[in-house]
């Protein structure tokens, strides 16, 4: 067996096929411009990913932000507070007297006369 | 920075523009209609002038007619249905239908009656009694017109489609928290309907008129009244007021009701109610000069003590309808109670400081 070894490796290699090292070639550079044509939509991706993460962050943050303006804001029906519910009910009789639409809410004083 | 732009800002933009579409805007303190955008003071002053001619023409002759206010209050929706008959100079009927009673009112050239079946008092005044004259129906009926301080500029009308399909001037105009709009019939000047917004814009009122008749016929009796019986006749505006008001506060909420026995000059008791602050029930006190609104709550805080944060608080707050307001908290008696108003501090500590508990109306 060693002998057979011997004698197979002192005989010449076969020559390689014509045209093997330009195939190669083409093929290493077909994947190469593959590669190229695919890197735009890669990219593409890898941005939106990343633009959904900040738009989610700005949005949080936006949503956090408003809530807090919400709470301090005399406007909300739901202040926490003594303060911001009293001053809320009274902005909105205040509302109610100044547009006319309790116009008729306290007319039983105008009737009493008292009332100017 | 321009390198990555270019390499990945294409996805990037196309989602924050995304996410900023569908982001709700920031609210805005902006006027509720487009009359603050028109700017002519020509069309701003024929708005109010169709405001004034409709004002008087309701007055002008006898009329009946109904209507149905709904009011968008903070804890709910109140509505009320009225009919309204009315002769020149000074006779009137009102009956006004609450969800759980019904208010009266009734003038001719003798006397006055005002009974709301929901307390056991009327109020009887008399031709010759002080303050008869001061009231010149119908003018000053309502509320105090506020016409004569609006801008002209804040107005604008439009001609339009009112209820019915009606041919009506469609006026509106205020401010960015007191906005209303009208519809005038051309024809005759009747205000067939009302809407009126509030701080932010909302809603706050609706009225809408019907059954309108220039030549009704009414009854013999329609300006006469008799009161109930067993109910207690009462001459004095003030005392009937209040008394009124506690009887029905007192079936609403267990508050042993306070009044302040003083309030700056020229604010009068204008009305009150049971409402809810910081999640307890509260008696809501309305003082009102004409221009401006003075407000005393009275907190029942099972925790109120001299120890409370709110007590001696005294901040000035924006009311969130440009002005500044004074909010002054004081504890008497285990109550909370928090002055609202266009006050000076000592105005204020004067009104806490003055406060009778069982008045004696």
């Amino acid at each position: 067996m060693q002998a057979v070894k011997q004698l197979l490796a002192r005989a010449p290699a076969p020559p390689p096929p014509a045209g093997l090292a330009e195939t190669i070639v083409g093929h290493v550079r077909f994947r190469e411009a593959q590669r190229v044509r695919r890197r735009p939509r890669v990219r593409f991706w890898q941005g939106a990913v990343a633009g959904g993460a900040v738009a989610a962050v700005v949005i949080a943050g936006w949503l956090a932000g408003s809530g807090w303006v919400a709470r301090v804001a005399v406007r909300d029906a739901a202040a926490p507070t003594a303060v911001e519910e009293a001053l809320y009910e009274h902005s909105w009789y205040a509302s109610l007297l100044e547009t006319g639409a309790g116009d008729w809410m306290d007319w039983a004083l105008v009737a009493s006369g008292e009332f100017r | 920075m321009t390198r990555a732009m270019r390499r990945w800002g294409a996805g990037g933009l196309l989602l924050v523009s995304l996410a900023m579409m569908f982001t709700p805007a920031p609210p805005r303190a902006l006027a509720c209609g487009a009359a603050g955008d028109s700017g002519e003071q020509q069309s701003a002053a024929e708005a109010l002038r169709l405001l004034r001619q409709a004002e008087e023409a309701r007055w002008l002759q006898p009329v009946f007619y109904r209507e149905l206010q709904t009011t968008i209050l903070r804890h709910g929706v109140e509505t009320v249905a009225r009919t309204i008959a009315w002769r020149p100079p000074a006779e009137l009927r009102v009956e006004e239908d609450h969800d759980d009673g019904r208010r009266i009112a009734v003038w001719n050239g003798e006397e006055r009656w005002l009974y709301d079946s929901r307390s056991p008092y009327v109020l009887h005044t008399e031709a010759r009694a002080p303050g008869w004259d001061q009231v010149a129906p119908p003018l000053g009926f309502g509320r105090p017109s506020p016409h004569g301080r609006l801008t002209p500029g804040q107005w604008a009308w439009s001609e339009a489609q009112g209820p019915g399909g009606r041919a009506v001037y469609l006026v509106e105009g205020g401010k960015p928290y007191a906005y209303s709009r009208y519809w005038i019939d051309q024809v005759h000047y009747f205000l067939w309907k009302e809407e009126h917004y509030g701080p932010g814009c909302q809603l706050v009122g609706v009225v809408v008129r019907s059954d309108l008749d220039f030549d009704p016929e009414l009854a013999p009796d329609t300006f006469a009244f008799e009161p109930p019986e067993g109910a207690q006749v009462v001459t004095d505006p003030i005392t009937w007021r209040m008394r009124s008001l506690l009887h029905a506060l007192s079936r609403h909420a267990p508050i042993a009701p306070a009044v302040p026995t003083y309030v700056p000059a020229g604010y009068m008791l204008a009305g009150g109610g049971i409402t809810e602050v910081d999640g307890s029930p509260a008696l809501h006190l309305r003082f009102h000069d004409g221009r401006d609104l003075l407000s005393v709550f009275q907190v029942l805080a099972g925790e109120a003590s001299e120890t409370s944060p709110l007590a001696g608080v005294a901040r000035r707050v924006s009311d969130g309808r440009g002005a500044e307001v004074l909010v002054m908290g004081a504890v008497r008696d285990g109550y909370l109670f928090l002055v609202v108003g266009d006050l000076t501090q000592a105005e204020a500590e004067r009104i806490l400081s003055n406060l009778q508990f069982e008045p004696d109306f």
